[in-house]
């Protein structure tokens, strides 16, 4: 009777949380619905209406459902936090598909999901057919997940929605946003949100600015400035026409993306010790240490090895096409300012290889960026220091090692551990969807390309990721994606609840 | 006011590095491809 209770208040939990997070993503969906009526798209209208009112429906039902324990935060356990992220990011991966579908824009739904999915997790690969031609309502839509998506959707719901903060903690890590930068949850959100819109704010400006030198329009080149930059903050990838960042051909442009992408793939815990006055976190960090020092090699070795190949004739041009698209590949962000193919036939088999280290290494932690992350890097890098010095020395000199990221840490073996652990499950994942890729006839260094893509939330593509590929593959891109952005953990405990639960109900039927 | 001086100060102290890392590797662009 006890294990009955438990598990209805489980459930109960997490269908009021999940219901909240759905219920902040339907209030989202006005924002695109505003932008068509302004426009006058009433096709994009009707549908963002039906669009609002499905997520809205879904979104109240599991809120009331799980309404009885509003007053019971306190039972709030890590296991509902996992559970409610990793929950909530697939109930909303069909929600926000339905403006794409009523759109007609996508093939199927699975296209959609695969899109929405892409965009939550700021992969940035498309299978959204004609982007030239969307409304722009839809490319609002688009935008926003990448972007809401990058700062985390349970992020955006703890800063403007939930009102009490205990519990809230535990919804916060299981979004692989683990850094306390107050020690109030929604204090931290929102600092989060601050730090994002300020830079909105100046990135816009910028791009609109330059849009506007470059020959667009002042309106077009404000929507343009504002999609490129939710895109490239949030390490996302998407642009709002299908030649992606090619299509300004820019140099101006493309300088003003990469500084944002560099800056949205540091962890949130370094922006604010630096808006606190703490400047010299940035260097003295191990994770900007990190992804400071892989990015170096990356690009050398790329401008190195494409020199050899003699693909690009100057500096501009290598500066452009080479250290661009590796800087793209390391922050996951996905901006491609070469045709998916030149990839595959023109930077050779060391020059794919540098472009899959680098998706796989990704950003920072508790940052918009995918990957392994800097943080993880660098610790290993230093525990493998760290343990050829304790060979080298004494047996009875005891050292304790440290590293600094925002504070100082002592580098023990369970940071280690955790540490390796996440790489191994990048690792794995990425080798499945490399041999599913050859499975079904691509290449093998086109297939590792395009798995280092969904694994790290990049978005490059070397031409695989097209409507044409097999379904099997679009879903395995999709667990992907969805693994990789919420580093494993939270899934595992979503898939072991469910997996407990049919336990019990076989116990109790016995 | 103090509140966006503050702000203001914290996002050039971001750019500084990020431009000079970025025109670090532009240098070495340049000079490999010389």
């Amino acid at each position: 009777m006890n294990n009955i209770k438990k598990t209805n208040l489980n459930l109960q939990i997490i269908c009021y949380y999940t219901g909240y997070i759905i219920l902040g993503t339907a209030l989202l969906m006005f924002i695109p619905l505003v932008t068509s009526l302004v426009l006058g798209e009433w096709s994009a209208v009707i549908d963002f209406l039906i669009s609002i009112s499905i997520a809205s429906i879904t979104g109240l039902l599991l809120f009331i459902a799980g309404i009885k324990t509003r007053n019971n935060k306190s039972c709030v356990q890590w296991k509902h936090g996992f559970v409610v992220a990793s929950l909530s990011w697939i109930i909303l991966m069909f929600l926000c598909a339905i403006p794409y579908v009523l759109s007609g824009h996508t093939n199927s739904i699975l296209d959609a999901c695969f899109d929405v999915m892409s965009g939550f997790t700021t992969t940035g690969l498309v299978l959204t057919q004609d982007l030239d031609h969307i409304s722009m309502g839809l490319n609002m839509w688009r935008h926003i997940l990448t972007f809401v998506g990058g700062q985390g959707m349970v992020v955006l719901a703890l800063s403007f929605l939930v009102k009490e903060t205990s519990g809230a903690y535990k919804l916060y890590v299981g979004e692989a946003k683990d850094i306390g930068l107050v020690p109030n949850v929604k204090g931290t959100a929102r600092i989060i949100w601050k730090i994002s819109i300020i830079y909105l704010i100046v990135g816009t400006i910028a791009l609109w600015i330059d849009g506007m030198l470059i020959g667009l329009k002042p309106v077009s080149a404000f929507f343009h400035g504002l999609f490129m930059f939710a895109s490239s903050w949030s390490t996302g990838g998407f642009a709002p026409n299908t030649q992606n960042i090619m299509y300004y051909h820019s140099f101006s442009f493309e300088i003003i993306t990469m500084i944002i992408m560099i800056l949205g793939s540091l962890n949130f815990g370094i922006h604010y010790a630096m808006w606190q006055g703490n400047k010299k976190e940035i260097v003295k960090n191990i994770e900007t240490r990190s992804f400071f020092i892989t990015a170096f090699i990356t690009s050398a070795l790329a401008v190195v090895a494409l020199s050899k190949l003699n693909v690009y004739k100057d500096a501009i041009s290598a500066f452009r096409r080479v250290v661009y698209n590796v800087l793209s590949a390391h922050t996951t962000t996905g901006f491609g300012n070469v045709y998916a193919k030149q990839f595959a036939f023109e930077w050779g088999d060391f020059g794919l290889l540098i472009m899959i280290i680098a998706m796989l290494i990704g950003g920072s932690a508790c940052s918009t960026a995918g990957g392994f992350k800097g943080l993880r890097v660098g610790i290993m890098f230093k525990s493998l220091i760290s343990d050829v010095k304790k060979l080298l020395s004494s047996e009875r000199n005891v050292k304790i090692f440290k590293y600094h990221h925002i504070k100082d840490y002592i580098l023990d073996d369970g940071v280690v551990k955790a540490s390796g652990l996440i790489i191994i499950c990048y690792i794995v994942t990425f080798t499945i969807g490399t041999a599913l890729g050859t499975y079904y006839g691509y290449p093998m260094a086109e297939s590792a390309f395009e798995s280092a893509s969904v694994t790290g939330n990049v978005g490059l593509s070397i031409g695989i990721t097209t409507v044409g590929m097999p379904a099997a593959m679009k879903i395995y891109y999709i667990i992907a994606m969805y693994l990789g952005r919420l580093e494993f953990l939270s899934v595992f405990a979503l898939i072991g609840y469910f997996l407990g639960g049919i336990k019990d109900l076989c116990k109790r039927k016995r | 006011m103090q509140e966006i001086k503050k702000d203001i100060k914290g996002l050039i102290c971001e750019f500084i590095p990020v431009i000079a890392f970025i025109a670090l590797l532009f240098l070495i662009t340049f000079l490999v491809m010389r």
